[in-house]
């Protein structure tokens, strides 16, 4: 009875759709050697990073395209697609005056605070735009910190050594195919550096934009938290609609010494492709923390409600001693979206503990899996491992799945798994409408009320856009 | 049909390896003549090395309207039947030791229950493996359950104490259909040195009920497969299973997997295994909801108890669901014996034995009490708790 308010519950209109029209550098279609070179000529990079390209796109040479997880889409090919493309700029900018207004425009429309002066005051962005950075804001209030917060270019530039010792320690480009690929054609990201026992005074926060036509977006994060630490990072994605499919393929490392904390919060919202299923960003991001040090922690939170495909796994190693990893999770279908996502906790050092917390929503057609690894070591003493999955199905036509692995080799170990799925109570919803709530709102209660401990973990001014964004995301597909 | 090898990087062979397996030969078993076999009880059909012996089989109590043949004498009288009910559902090319079990089959029982009719007596299938070491035997079992019928069939695979390094590799297919009710157990009690591998599979018809009831003790690598095909609506299948793993070296992998394909279905799973020693035990359960399967029940479970620091577990409780009118839970959970609860006892003045004897009992009581017939309980129990080799 529900069907059709779910239906219109779900179906709200893409918001972010918009293309920007500005002049761009941007290299032909095509992958080689020589465009690998090109793109570390243009960045100005050292040798070490070129020679570490190289030996990644040699490997992806070697690789083929993952196929194990439950998704299907048409083979990707990776010599139509365009891997470099910039906002022209003359140099790196100094001040927002030197960014095109166009782009500070395009940044207004989405809503983020590029001006200091912007809505979110306390929040310092680092914006990228097709596949390089354009703006970083507040650095001066960080930099009197001692916290390192700029694109991973001018990091590659000014802190070379910091780079050098921490990339690829986490994600080695030997990891996957898509690690592979971004190593050797990434373009640009955000390079974190939080130097000891300073807690990073506000949240830092990238947001990346996929503008120009055919192109791929490779952006590599690297974050490191030194000893007694604290940072706050977020993380925003849109995209213009477009009847091609896009790919993304990033990474993201985070490295946590000794007592420090990491937490990484994500609002994906790529464009997820029309309603028949047409266009779409293809998300396929490799994300991992490693726990370092002793009691150090790190969070990861997301909020999946873009892409057409979605595959990624933000993961934990959980190597120093008492080390804590968490997994907060939302992920979205709908419409004919697939998503394959979880996480991995990789149990090393001695009382480790995660925690995951995963809830699926499906409408429309939506195929949304939850993927999860937890592996304890043997010599991983006294381990503790809870995990919750929820599905919650709106519709007769959609799936949700869920994939756990759990290998122990530890007897002192105690890991406890749960999930369920099922759709919203008919009970739940006869006593939202009995008390004069209409279908619509009800669901959207019902399911808003699903993810709250989800939205409780991402920060304030995340959290409410998360909630619209789920809306708008359901819009017209309550059941 | 060219089958390859399977590897750990197909998704069902990750964490069982074959290459000590695929190292060795095996000679075809052959028939042993042997004088005697204690039956414990109820209609008794014996196998040794996977051959039918019908001098130490005991069938008085069998009804006389049921048709109850070795596999080899019902392909030459029967064949039509078997025709009609082997394996028509599954595609026995995505098991590769099923396909080669058809290849080489030796023998088996082929069952046939006629409409309406109960057997009170539980059929008790002994496959004993002696005298002959490094063997592989095939057993196929065709097990039909016919309108409303019901019977209790335990499939029971022991050894003699001097056999070694054999190879058993079984197929079962039970069919039940309209409302019929197949109690099933099956207990792996091989030699510590014998590979065992079988497949079970299930298929049932509108309102029919099946329980299954799988213990493993014996052999160094175990492997079960057990694939349960609700095929029409309102059928109920419960799937339990217990593991007890004593010896060094030793490895079960059980595969369930519960195929929902008609609406009002209900599958319930809940394995549970002790590992003692240095020891792996590997549980893939998944649920598969088909869109057509609404109103679909199904609750899976799978508990560990990791005695020894040299134990490992997998496990991956899978759910697939294509359905939106359905309620599915899983839950999982590892670890070692409670703590407080030890405490508690040794307090009383229990020795460390007694103590993590009784909790362990506690831990695998539920599953047996879920045991309706109160003699099938008790025979479960001496079979856990006796030690043959």
């Amino acid at each position: 009875m529900t069907n059709q308010y779910v239906k219109e519950l779900v179906n709200k209109n893409y918001e972010h759709g918009f293309v920007t029209t500005i002049d761009s550098d941007t290299f032909e279609p095509g992958l080689s050697e020589a465009v690998v070179r090109a793109i570390s000529k243009r960045k100005n990079e050292p040798d070490f990073m070129l020679q570490w390209r190289l030996k990644a796109y040699q490997h992806w040479l070697t690789l083929s395209p993952p196929e194990w997880a439950h998704l299907t889409y048409p083979a990707i090919d990776y010599q139509k697609m365009i891997y470099y493309s910039a906002p022209k700029v003359k140099k790196g900018p100094n001040s927002l005056d030197e960014v095109d207004p166009k782009l500070l425009e395009t940044y207004k429309k989405l809503g983020i605070p590029l001006h200091e002066q912007g809505r979110l005051a306390g929040v310092a962005v680092d914006a990228v735009f097709d596949s390089v950075s354009v703006a970083t804001t507040f650095k001066a209030k960080l930099g009197e910190a001692g916290v390192i917060f700029s694109s991973f270019s001018e990091a590659v530039q000014t802190h070379p050594e910091l780079v050098e010792k921490y990339l690829g320690t986490v994600v080695s480009f030997r990891d996957n195919f898509f690690a592979a690929l971004n190593a050797a054609v990434f373009s640009d990201g955000s390079f974190v550096y939080i130097p000891r026992a300073v807690r990073c005074p506000m949240e830092l926060s990238t947001y990346f934009r996929i503008n120009a036509a055919n192109t791929g977006q490779f952006e590599r994060t690297l974050i490191i938290a030194d000893d007694q630490s604290y940072v706050s990072y977020l993380e925003g994605c849109t995209a213009p609609m477009r009847d091609e499919n896009q790919l993304h393929a990033a990474v993201v490392e985070l490295i946590a010494m000794d007592n420090a904390e990491i937490k990484y919060s994500t609002v994906q919202n790529w464009y997820p492709g029309d309603a028949e299923g047409r266009g779409g960003i293809f998300n396929f991001v490799t994300k991992r923390g490693q726990c370092r040090g002793k009691k150090s922690k790190i969070s990861w939170t997301q909020i999946e409600t873009g892409s057409a495909i979605t595959w990624k796994y933000p993961s934990v190693i959980l190597k120093g001693d008492e080390s804590v990893g968490e997994f907060y999770s939302v992920a979205l279908t709908n419409n004919h979206q697939q998503a394959d996502t979880g996480t991995k906790m990789i149990h090393i050092g001695k009382n480790t503990r995660s925690t995951i917390l995963s809830k699926g929503i499906s409408a429309g057609f939506g195929q949304n899996t939850y993927r999860g690894l937890v592996r304890v070591l043997p010599q991983a003493d006294n381990a503790r491992n809870h995990t919750q999955c929820e599905s919650l199905l709106l519709g007769p036509t959609c799936g949700a799945h869920t994939v756990p692995y759990i290998e122990v080799k530890n007897c002192t170990a105690q890991i406890e798994h749960e999930a369920t799925t099922s759709k919203i109570g008919d009970d739940q919803l006869f006593y939202c409408l009995s008390r004069g709530f209409s279908k619509e709102n009800a669901i959207a209660m019902i399911v808003n009320g699903f993810c709250k401990r989800i939205f409780n973990e991402l920060p304030m001014e995340f959290a409410v856009e998360a909630q619209k964004l789920l809306e708008v995301s359901l819009e017209g597909s309550v059941g | 049909m060219i089958q390859r090898w399977p590897t750990s990087r197909e998704e069902k062979w990750k964490y069982t390896s074959l290459g000590a397996l695929s190292q060795k030969t095996f000679a075809p078993s052959a028939p042993v003549a042997l004088d005697f076999y204690p039956h414990d009880w109820g209609i008794s059909f014996v196998f040794v090395n996977g051959f039918f012996n019908a001098d130490l089989s005991d069938l008085h109590l069998l009804p006389k309207e049921v048709v109850a043949l070795s596999l080899s004498q019902a392909l030459k009288t029967h064949a039509d039947l078997i025709c009609l009910y082997g394996s028509r559902e599954f595609d026995i090319n995505q098991y590769p030791f099923a396909a080669s079990n058809t290849a080489s089959l030796s023998d088996g029982l082929f069952l046939y229950v006629p409409k309406q009719c109960v057997i009170e007596s539980p059929i008790h299938l002994t496959f004993y493996s002696t005298e002959q070491n490094d063997f592989m035997s095939c057993p196929r079992n065709i097990i039909v359950a016919d309108t409303e019928s019901e019977i209790t069939l335990i499939e029971d695979y022991r050894a003699n104490f001097d056999v070694t390094g054999y190879f058993t590799n079984a197929v079962t297919e039970l069919t039940t259909k309209h409302c019929a009710k197949i109690h099933y157990v099956k207990i792996q009690d091989e030699h510590r040195t014998a590979t065992h591998f079988s497949h079970v599979f299930v298929n049932q018809s509108a309102g029919s009920h099946v329980d299954t009831f799988f213990v493993d003790k014996g052999a160094s690598l175990s492997r079960s497969e057990l694939v349960v095909h609700l095929s029409e609506p309102d059928a109920v299948c419960d799937m339990k299973g217990l593991v007890f793993l004593e010896h060094a070296g030793q490895q079960v992998d059980h595969q369930v997997v519960a195929d929902h394909a008609a609406p009002g279905c209900s599958s319930r799973m809940v394995y549970k295994g002790v590992l003692k020693t240095q020891s792996t035990s590997v549980f893939n359960g998944k649920v598969l909801v088909r869109p057509i399967a609404s109103e679909t029940v199904s609750h899976q479970e799978s508990h560990y108890l990791m005695l020894s620091p040299h134990a490992e577990v997998n496990t991956q409780p899978q759910l697939e669901i294509y359905a939106d009118n359905v309620k599915c839970t899983h839950g999982a959970t590892i670890g070692s014996l409670a703590q407080e609860a030890y405490f508690y006892l040794r307090s009383r003045g229990m020795d460390a034995a007694d103590a993590s004897a009784m909790l362990m009992h506690a831990f695998v009581s539920d599953v047996l009490s879920a045991v309706s017939d109160p003699a099938m309980r008790e025979y479960l129990l001496m079979r856990i708790d006796h030690v043959e080799h």
